[in-house]
């Protein structure tokens, strides 16, 4: 006489919030139009080369200098951002200054500045008869289209990532986590670096995944200054683009499915790093 | 002895109201430390390139830069800019939205591989809409969404 009790569905969350249905299927259904079977295309693309060819393609030495240059430059330019943003977005929360208003607006402009106008910014800028680039030719330091340059317009289009996610954090931070370090005898130093930091770290490595993301797929804003000098230059999204003009169009897929794989593998690192880091605490 | 009590307690209030304070802000020195440096990174790396657009756009004079606005093709392009950005940005607000209530309000598996999906740089301005969201979304009730949801 045993009843049988309903199967319990697979995924659902026995939550009281409504829409797990309704807002997932939508997710998905959206992510496939817009990121999944263009993804699926590239791949199928891809799928024409055989393993050897492919193999061939992506070890060549311009493919893989490209694609060092790539990752190793989003790598130090979101690292740089890392550190800054979160300096910036302290700033702007804990402080006040003149103009702090107008400094907070003014971090969103690598967001709606088109990437070419940036670029092409940057270099007046640091070109050899440009305000920085004439100061530092003094120094022997060559900026514009040489990997330096592109550091900086990576920095440039990465930067809004660290401070917008931040900042929120930084402004609902309780006042009481700092007292309370403070009754118990700590000093300034050891309740930021071991009571904010902490609270502060899923929100600047989520800043920092983003910023790295953006900074590889990066063109408009890095071709103006790169020089885009093969094998000392020239950035893996460029080199698509000029196996698409030559219409090797499997060559162009094949560089922009090993980008795709590797920033996919690093992107659910740290996201698995970070939902792991929350849930432990 | 109420005189006294009366004149005594706003003053240790106020003393402990500063003592409050003090213990979450730094020494001078380092506040206008971190003021200048997180200034100065802004004005070189973004307030001199938008300067030089400007003083760029400008340097044939006005009348060549309004000159330039006017041209039909610009202005079919602004427009056409426009427009889809109005879309885009119309569309990506509910999607986002949409999303940002499945990742945060529900366990499932495979969620960080969702999550990774919608950050992968061809869906940028999910992307933002995530970072903008689901920091507020991610650590409090909804409550907390409709009062930082811009």
């Amino acid at each position: 006489m045993m009843s049988m009790r309903p199967a319990k569905p697979m995924i659902r969350a026995r939550s009281v919030i409504p829409g797990f249905g309704l807002t997932m299927g939508l997710t998905l259904t959206w992510l496939s139009l817009i990121v999944l079977i263009p993804l699926a295309a590239l791949f199928i693309k891809t799928a024409e080369l055989t393993p050897t060819q492919f193999w061939t393609l992506i070890t060549g030495s311009r493919t893989l200098h490209a694609l060092q240059l790539s990752f190793g430059l989003s790598l130090v330019a979101a690292t740089i951002n890392l550190v800054f943003g979160s300096l910036i977005a302290w700033a702007l929360v804990r402080y006040k200054f003149p103009f702090r208003g107008l400094f907070d607006a003014i971090v969103d402009i690598p967001f709606a500045l088109p990437t070419a106008v940036a670029g092409i910014a940057l270099t007046a800028l640091y070109a050899e008869n440009g305000l920085f680039g004439s100061f530092l030719a003094n120094f022997g330091i060559k900026v514009a289209f040489t990997p330096l340059g592109i550091l900086i317009a990576l920095i440039f289009i990465g930067l809004p990532f660290v401070v917008r996610t931040v900042q929120p954090v930084l402004i609902d931070l309780e006042p009481e986590l700092e007292e309370a370090a403070a009754s118990l005898g700590a000093n300034r130093w050891q309740t930021i670096t071991q009571v904010i930091m902490p609270a502060l770290m899923p929100a600047a490595v989520t800043g920092f995944a983003l910023a790295f993301a953006r900074a590889v797929g990066e063109y408009g804003s890095v071709i103006f200054i790169a020089g885009n000098l093969p094998g000392v230059s020239e950035i893996a999204p460029l080199l698509i683009v000029i196996r698409l003009e030559e219409y090797r169009y499997a060559d162009a897929t094949a560089i922009a499915v090993v980008m795709l794989i590797a920033s996919f593998i690093m992107l659910l690192v740290i996201n698995w790093l970070q939902r792991w880091s929350e849930k432990r605490r | 002895m109420t005189d006294l009590a009366s004149t005594a307690m706003p003053t240790s209030r106020q003393h402990v109201e500063e003592r409050r304070a003090s213990v979450r802000t730094e020494p001078l020195g380092i506040r206008i430390a971190i003021i200048a440096i997180a200034i100065g990174f802004l004005a070189l790396f973004i307030i001199l390139p938008l300067v030089t657009v400007f003083i760029q756009a400008f340097s044939k004079g006005a009348t060549a830069y309004f000159g330039a606005l006017s041209d039909p093709d610009a202005i079919s392009a602004i427009r056409l800019t426009l427009l889809i950005a109005a879309i885009s940005v119309a569309v990506n607000l509910v999607f986002g939205v949409i999303a940002a209530w499945a990742i945060t309000k529900f366990e499932f598996p495979g969620k960080t591989f969702l999550i990774t999906l919608i950050d992968l740089p061809f869906f940028r301005f999910a992307c933002r809409l995530r970072s903008r969201f689901c920091a507020p979304f991610r650590r409090a009730g909804h409550l907390r969404l409709l009062a930082h949801g811009e």
